[in-house]
């Protein structure tokens, strides 16, 4: 067991913004959280179906490839993905079953009209439907509960230490732009679908890169866990710029290797383009100071 | 130890071992670290290999494809390890945690050789499932295979001293590693006699075709060049020679290869797969005409509708589903002789085989030529598929032990037993457990307790009634035995088989004559005057004219003789 272990995370009075922004979090979560497996989408995710759409979704590229099974899952899964396919597949003249074609046109049209019913298309950021103020409100739904736990044990770590560096509102400008950021990462980098991207790990990236930038000379501290005999626990320390090869370069890594046939479900792209951005708020921040002195004092705490 | 130890001198001067956790620790931190350099440097390969698990996990593409990323992987790290080692004397985890790696003779820098022999086997090492590397906890200086072979040693920097292991890890150490090697080769034993009996059996050739078939290969086996692909797999699904995921196969790949010719057929072939859903069945069956008018299968449709007559020498009477339907018409209606005469010409037909043998044996028994039908069965049935042979052998068992369940025993009977135990009981259907049930009611000391079937009758709740109402086994009193069969007699859940089979026990043991009225009604009502509607309406008259109920004996005869086509009139004679 290897934990990171960075100073002052536990205490709400040396890190209110980061316990608020946490909240604000859980309480979205609370109140948006929708299963994904709704019934339209489990018709039209059955194996059947599937293998049906990507027939249909073959002859809409213009191609006839393949008659495999599974492969032609992998495609229904791709077209279900595909706005364009999903707009113009209802009045498009497909050839075959025209029984079968039907009923599926009639299921095709439930599931795409139930998906602009989903908290997360509306309020998260996708290619074909997107409004300014989803920028924002994606950065503050998740789509499960590891998801969120997840994140916002990071968030605690990071972004707590740094808030006693630079302060509330730098913590919050740092998310809310890196959150921009992944956004824009994620229309750049990533491929056209309606799945909607939530969640605040474009801008926890902003905020972790700009902590590994901020705080470069720093080492983080790691407390390790490997029996319970002398010498097989203790701590560690590495240097803060390891943060990068560990956290960044594996994003990249994740998203080269990913096939986009098939798709992830997790947002690397977000992940590259919030750390993007982060790193450029850090280096302005860093440079400002250089010349107008430290940003932020925190207060000191009076003496009885 | 397992390996004896490779140093050949002894150094005198004191080394400062590295501590194992921090040994630990610094693996832990390249693997963090090196995972996504090598994911990047092989992006290409893993997004493939991801496809491909996906689409075709079971192809050599796949294994091959994953196979060269393991060896990918393995070759980055010894490289990136010889690098490190070499110029710098350690893996940046090492470096990080203040470690070096040093010739153990001389404690100086080691040389390029002895780098890479130690990178490469510590790829090997870790193909073992890193078991090998259990040695650092038992080695006295923390050495292990990798470092006596290149004769390295990892020191520390720091100002901490290793105290060695100590004995019960070394002992502990040293089983496992025994433990897992013999494993290891009785694995690797148990393994390749398998490899090696798949290949015998011809396994992996069969997994290949079965991979590749998107279609029946009953239907390719049967292909004939006179009659389209989806008529011959409506005919044979008629037949009962394929299943219905067979037939829908086949009618998909039409639509999807946009065969014209066949487009018609394809939602004839649609229609017949959803014969259970009515509603869906008509959709495709009224979309026949539309696509292909004044064809074949335009003719066939119209005549399961009942818009036209089956002509059998019109060109939809001359396809292979047309020739099939006519066939089961006249069976429905009892006209034996002239199913022997007109079956004639489907035998040459590849894929009816097992039909035409056992619609052969069963006509041969409803015209009462017993004892060709007996002969006919013994010819026919070795030549049958598996679960035809226990059909069959179900069927002609049931009927000899109803007709005279006086003979010592019956060649189907000890046939159907004989399937069945070969087959580990497995196929049993609603006739082979009556069959059985019957066999064992006739000749108490032979067949099987109802105990046997106890998984079919979860399965299969109302053949468990029928069973529990005839078999003498059953405690059931007369009054239980009697309710039940009135009930399944004239239940629409409950299959053909075991209506019939209901309404026969009920007519023997009833004493009452509103139930033979209301059998004698419904047989009155039946279309379909097979072998199994004579032989009830026999049992009716006999049980009539038994009982003194002249007038429902009466009224049987006259149901007989008076609604029947002539054509039965002249099988009889």
């Amino acid at each position: 067991m290897i934990v990171p272990w960075l100073q002052g995370f536990l205490s709400w009075s040396k890190a209110p913004l980061t316990w608020a922004l946490i909240f604000v979090n859980l309480f979205i979560f609370l109140l948006t959280y929708q299963t994904d497996n709704w019934e339209s989408a489990r018709t039209f995710t059955r194996n059947t179906q599937l293998e049906m759409t990507g027939h249909l979704y073959q002859q809409f590229l213009g191609q006839q490839d393949t008659s495999d099974p599974k492969q032609l899952m992998v495609l229904g899964m791709q077209a279900l993905r595909n706005p364009e396919f999903l707009k113009k597949a209802k009045d498009f003249s497909f050839k075959g079953d025209q029984v079968a074609i039907s009923q599926w046109k009639i299921e095709l049209t439930e599931f795409y009209d139930s998906l602009d019913t989903r908290v997360s298309r509306i309020f998260g950021l996708s290619f074909d439907q997107n409004s300014p103020l989803t920028w924002i409100t994606y950065q503050f739904m998740h789509a499960g509960v590891i998801h969120l736990l997840s994140n916002m044990l990071l968030l605690l770590i990071f972004a707590a230490a740094l808030e006693q560096k630079v302060g509330g509102l730098a913590i919050l400008i740092v998310y809310l732009i890196s959150g921009i950021g992944g956004g824009l990462g994620f229309f750049t980098l990533g491929q056209n679908s309606v799945a909607p991207m939530i969640g605040a790990s474009g801008s926890l990236s902003g905020v972790m890169a700009f902590y590994a930038l901020y705080e470069k000379k720093k080492r983080v501290s790691f407390f390790y866990f490997l029996s319970p005999f002398e010498g097989y626990f203790g701590w560690m320390y590495l240097p803060t710029w390891m943060i990068y090869p560990l956290c960044f370069l594996s994003d990249l890594a994740a998203y080269l290797s990913t096939s986009p046939e098939l798709g992830t479900g997790v947002a690397y792209t977000a992940h590259l383009g919030g750390a993007a951005f982060g790193i450029v708020l850090a280096s302005f921040l860093i440079l400002w100071e250089r010349n107008h002195g430290a940003l932020y004092s925190p207060k000191r705490s009076e003496a009885p | 130890m397992v390996l004896g130890d490779l140093e050949f001198q002894k150094v005198a001067r004191p080394i400062r071992t590295a501590p194992v956790a921090e040994r630990f620790l610094a693996f832990f931190f390249d693997v963090v670290l090196f995972t996504p350099i090598f994911t990047l440097l092989l992006s290409q390969l893993f997004k493939k290999i991801e496809l491909r698990y996906y689409t075709s996990p079971d192809s050599i593409e796949f294994l091959i494809l994953g196979l060269m990323a393991l060896l990918g992987v393995g070759v980055l790290t010894v490289l990136f390890q010889t690098a490190f080692i070499y110029f710098l004397q350690g893996t940046p985890g090492k470096l990080v945690f203040k470690m070096r790696v040093v010739d153990y003779s001389t404690g100086k820098a080691p040389t390029v050789g002895a780098a890479f022999l130690r990178s490469t086997l510590w790829v090997i090492e870790f193909c073992f499932l890193a078991v090998p590397f259990l040695e650092v906890i038992s080695q006295k200086q923390r050495r292990m295979l990798h470092d006596r072979a290149s004769d390295t040693v990892v020191t520390t920097l720091k100002d901490v001293t290793d105290g060695g292991p100590h004995p019960l890890e070394s002992h502990f150490v040293r089983n496992v590693i025994v433990i897992f090697v013999s494993l290891f080769c009785l694995w690797g034993a148990l393994f390749a006699s398998k490899v090696y009996l798949a290949a015998i059996r011809g396994d992996f050739k069969k997994q290949e075709l079965e991979n590749d078939q998107y279609l029946c290969s009953v239907i390719s086996d049967a292909a004939n060049p006179n009659y389209t692909r989806l008529d011959l797999a409506i005919a044979l699904f008629v037949a009962q020679e394929i299943p219905e995921d067979c037939l829908l196969s086949e009618a998909d790949f039409a639509f999807w290869t946009n065969n014209e010719t066949e487009l018609g057929w394809a939602y004839l072939a649609k229609g017949f797969y959803f014969k259970f859903d009515k509603e869906k069945s008509s959709v495709y069956l009224n979309k026949v005409c539309d696509i292909a008018e004044n064809s074949s299968a335009c003719d066939i449709t119209q005549i399961i509708l009942g818009d036209k007559e089956l002509d059998k020498n019109s060109t939809a009477g001359m396809t292979l589903t047309g020739q099939v339907l006519h066939l089961r018409d006249i069976l429905s209606h009892g006209q034996y002789l002239s199913f022997l005469k007109e079956s004639r010409s489907l035998t040459e037909i590849r894929g009816f085989h097992d039909f035409i043998q056992q619609e052969t044996v069963k006509a041969l028994w409803g015209s009462s030529q017993k004892e060709q039908a007996q002969g006919a069965y013994l010819n026919s049935i070795p030549h049958l598929e598996a679960t035809h042979q226990i059909d069959m052998a179900s069927w002609m068992c049931l009927e000899e032990i109803e007709k005279n369940c006086a003979v010592k025993e019956y060649a189907s009977c000890n046939d159907l037993k004989l399937r069945l135990k070969k087959n580990s009981m497995t196929g049993l259907t609603t006739d082979s457990v009556l069959a059985l049930v019957k066999e064992k009611d006739c000749r108490k000391d032979v067949g099987f307790s109802l105990l046997f079937f106890h998984e079919f009758f979860q399965d299969n709740p109302l053949v468990r009634e029928l069973v529990g109402a005839i078999s003498s086994d059953s405690d059931w009193s007369t009054e239980r035995r009697l309710k039940v069969l009135r009930q399944l007699s004239f239940s629409t859940e409950a299959s053909r088989s075991v209506r019939h089979r209901a309404q026969l026990a009920l007519a023997e043991m009833s004493h009452e004559n509103e139930d033979v009225k209301k059998i004698l009604s419904y047989l009155e009502q039946s279309d379909r005057k097979d072998w199994f509607w004579k032989k009830m309406s026999n049992k009716l008259v006999e049980v009539s004219q038994k009982n003194k109920w002249d007038q429902l004996a009466n009224k049987a005869q006259s149901i007989q003789s008076g609604r029947l086509p002539a054509s039965l009139h002249q099988d009889k004679e």
